[in-house]
């Protein structure tokens, strides 16, 4: 049982993670905490779900196809929600109150489109089991799992070893000096919105054929815990988001396996409390100074 | 001949539509405003918003499901329990403000988020208590000095009207006072205030604790309005009616959250009223689910709001002369 639980938990916190870099790539960017990310993650489900059932297409083609769309709507987001308060230069507030009212805006019209009742989801990667160490795992775990580590791995591959990736990281430090040094800072934030709303899809589909159904509340404390994971590693830095998202996603399968499950939901939210009464700044987070 | 029928019985409805239009709004309205009143006074930090208004629908639940559990279980005197409520979830804030004192920014938002999650956590799985999904079935009707205050008598809804009452008193005699003074110091500079000499952590206790006050006090009118709480009651769409309502009217403005829950709360039965009313209509044309629409709607309000006018409708400066406490004069340096 324990290595079992192990190996979910394992399975699930790469999810989390995944989710959780999206949060913190936009938020080192834009120092926003973007709460279109849990509606997007939904959407990406719903979008592999429109091409399976509705185009009739290959689950491949489906994902591709969600990936493309909904990258597509993670740049719209941008262009015609935040771009618009940079340039009027509004204040953080605002940009986050335009995040929260998108997000409403598209779960409630895939609630309207779709209806808010659970709707059956293809099982992608269903292997069977097999033995380890006297425990029974399922292939679809170790599957997720590796396809959101190998996930992470290109998308840390691109931030740092690509011109591109460079290019981020440099508006990521200081905006107006990445834009003297010719970069185009608008597109920088729209391909970040794109990565980030591209391994959200990826996630939720994951997830939605992992637990073999989708809703449009499928979101919201998925994408709670993934920011949780983001805050409780440091917000703005990778590798935090990615080991909080574990260490969340592990505690969580743990406290199935000792409490029972009535009270998953308050683990993640419970050890955050803790972390930050100690860490006030997430583990690998770096403390800011305040400027005068 | 039977398309006048039609015809007839469609005005009717809409006549009829319009009417009830007006009966669970002002309540609900009412309450929301209550809630959203007391926002003003949490202490302002980058992302803080939409996090004020999760604690407080937190806050909220605390004081409806102390008030309701006491008097429908226990048959305590409705104004004992109401006072509990209310205390327990000004408790509730004090130690809130006392564990994110040392956090700031996108930290304070989670954690807060995190303690709306644990108490509707703690709301589904305490079975024994709060009844869980089941929720707390037939709530007394308040019971004041041998007087029964039903919907029906109308004496809920001035009840409700006192305490909507009381509690825009007390925000104005807070806001115009040392303590209110001192909180909106730390609200719009923390560093200032602190150069200043102002305590902030204490303020910001007395802030949190003041603000959970009153949303307590606020859900302890809803239960017994409704007759019945479950844990669904308390979510996030609450959390963001009570924020399009503020965001609406004017963050930070009594006036300001009248007027936005005046606009906002009819919205509901408007559209539930258009979908009866959208019946005779070709399907096209036709409204189906009210609810989800009227957050789309809410979003849409947000969206716009933030991009032309993020002060709201009656926010932004106040044109009146600063009004000065007793003992300092105003001089004006030419």
């Amino acid at each position: 049982m324990f290595v079992e639980q192990l190996i979910n938990g394992l399975a699930i916190g790469t999810i989390y993670a995944l989710v959780a870099v999206g949060y913190s790539l936009v938020f080192g960017i834009l120092r926003l905490v973007n709460f279109t990310h849990s509606s997007v993650y939904t959407l990406g489900a719903f979008m592999v779900y429109v091409g399976v059932e509705y185009l009739h297409l290959n689950i491949f083609l489906a994902i591709l196809f969600s990936l493309v769309t909904t990258g597509f709507a993670g740049v719209m987001i941008d262009k015609m929600g935040l771009e618009p308060l940079r340039k009027k230069g509004a204040s953080k507030i605002s940009a986050m109150i335009t995040t929260i009212g998108l997000s409403y805006i598209i779960i409630n019209c895939l609630n309207i489109a779709f209806g808010s009742q659970i709707i059956r989801f293809p099982d992608l990667f269903n292997y069977g089991t097999f033995k380890l160490l006297g425990a029974t795992i399922a292939w679809q775990q170790v599957i997720i799992g590796a396809v959101a580590l190998i996930l992470l791995v290109a998308l840390s591959i691109f931030i740092n070893r690509t011109r591109i990736g460079l290019a981020m990281r440099a508006v990521q430090q200081e905006p107006s000096a990445a834009a003297i040094n010719g970069i185009n800072v608008n597109m920088i934030i729209s391909l970040t919105f794109f990565l980030g709303a591209a391994s959200a899809a990826i996630a939720g589909t994951l997830i939605a054929s992992y637990n073999q159904y989708l809703r449009s509340s499928m979101g919201d404390i998925v994408g709670l815990k993934a920011f949780a994971a983001a805050v409780l590693g440091g917000i703005g830095s990778l590798p935090g988001s990615v080991l909080g998202g574990l260490i969340i996603g592990v505690s969580e399968s743990m406290a199935v396996y000792k409490l029972g499950g009535s009270y998953i939901d308050m683990v993640a939210f419970s050890l955050l409390f803790l972390v930050l009464l100690i860490r006030p700044y997430g583990i690998l987070g770096r403390k800011g100074s305040t400027k005068v | 001949m039977n398309m006048k029928k039609e015809n007839k019985s469609l005005y009717t409805k809409a006549v009829i539509t319009i009417g009830q239009l007006w009966e669970n709004p002002i309540i609900k309205g009412i309450i929301l405003l209550a809630l959203a009143l007391f926002v003003y006074f949490l202490p302002k930090m980058a992302t803080l918003y939409f996090q004020r208004i999760a604690i407080m629908v937190a806050f909220y639940a605390i004081g409806a499901y102390t008030a309701v559990l006491l008097t429908t279980y226990r048959g305590t005197n409705y104004l004992v329990a109401v006072i509990l409520g209310a205390c327990l979830a000004g408790a509730f804030g004090a130690l809130l403000a006392l564990s994110t004192m040392r956090l700031s920014g996108t930290y304070v938002t989670i954690v807060t988020m995190a303690f709306f999650y644990v108490i509707s956590s703690i709301i589904l799985n305490w079975d024994s208590v709060t009844k869980g999904s089941v929720g707390v079935l037939n709530i007394p009707a308040p019971n004041l000095f041998g007087m029964k205050l039903t919907m029906k008598n109308g004496g809920y809804f001035y009840l409700i009207m006192f305490y909507v009452a009381l509690t825009i008193l007390v925000t104005k005699l807070v806001i115009n006072s040392k303590v209110g003074r001192a909180i909106k110091a730390v609200r719009d500079d923390e560093l200032a205030a602190i150069m200043m000499g102002i305590n902030n952590k204490k303020y910001k206790i007395i802030a949190y604790t003041l603000a959970a006050f009153f949303a307590g006090l606020a859900g302890t009118l809803y239960g017994p309005f409704m007759g019945y709480i479950n844990n669904a009651t308390f979510n996030y769409d609450i959390c963001i009616s009570a924020l399009v309502i503020v965001i609406l009217g004017g963050i930070g403005t009594v006036k300001g959250a009248i007027i936005g829950a005046i606009i906002i709360s009819p919205l509901g039965e408007l559209l539930r009223g258009l979908t009866t009313f959208m019946k005779g209509l070709p399907e096209w044309m036709q409204i189906s689910q009210p609810e989800q629409w009227r957050f789309v709607i809410y979003g849409m309000i947000m969206v716009i709001m933030m991009r032309f006018r993020p002060q709201g409708i009656l926010g932004g400066q106040s044109k009146l002369p600063y009004k000065m406490p007793k003992g300092v004069e105003r001089k004006v340096m030419k």
